[in-house]
């Protein structure tokens, strides 16, 4: 039997996807390591989320010397970003 | 949240199946439960277990009004990730029940 406190913490109101996508909105230049730490998952997660938001077409990745640079896809989908940053979260990376 | 679909489809949604039952509720208070499984798209089973949650971490309280339940939500709480309390849940239904193309409500 699960104690109340497992119980509390398996579950939230917003997926690991939607806090990548606020921390790349946020910083556009952040390194997967910060992301993964700002969200609390693993590195290879945030691959697998980073990719998953691209081929979605929420963001596109550009080569920026050695870093990666995020950008945001079209208007509505920026529309939806504003959205989800307003409702659920601004943290700054680290 | 992992894709509940255990494929490689890489199906992802930004918010959970508790959210969307909180958003239901809100929407109707004296919605059944058999209702709330059908739009959310859970099993009856599953909507009393995520209803459970949220009454136990105190964003909803239920009460009897004849034959059925009546649903007060709390929207008031702040959201519990470290990363979300500056928002209340009320801002979470709010931005979930704007219509298309509205700035959400706050």
């Amino acid at each position: 039997m699960a104690s109340q406190a497992d119980r509390d913490r398996r579950w939230s109101f917003v997926t690991n996807h939607a806090r990548v996508l606020a921390c790349v909105a946020a910083e556009p230049n952040a390194r997967l390591r910060d992301i993964a730490a700002a969200v609390g998952i693993t590195e290879r997660t945030a691959v697998q989320i980073v990719n998953d938001l691209e081929r979605a077409g929420y963001l596109t990745k550009i080569r920026d010397g050695r870093r990666n640079q995020y950008t945001l896809g079209g208007l509505a989908t920026s529309q939806v970003i504003a959205l989800l940053l307003e409702v659920f979260d601004r943290q700054p990376l680290m | 949240m992992k894709s509940s679909s255990g494929n490689q489809d890489h199906v992802f949604r930004f918010v959970t199946n508790h959210a969307h039952v909180l958003q239901v509720i809100s929407a109707d208070p004296t919605a059944r439960l058999r209702d709330i499984a059908q739009i959310v798209g859970v099993t009856e089973r599953t909507a009393a277990e995520i209803v459970n949650d949220l009454e136990q971490a105190g964003y909803l309280t239920k009460s009897r009004e004849g034959r059925r339940n009546r649903y007060e939500v709390h929207d008031e709480l702040p959201l519990r990730h470290p990363q979300h309390r500056h928002h209340t849940v009320g801002d979470l239904i709010g931005f979930l029940q704007a219509p298309p193309g509205a700035p959400a409500g706050r």
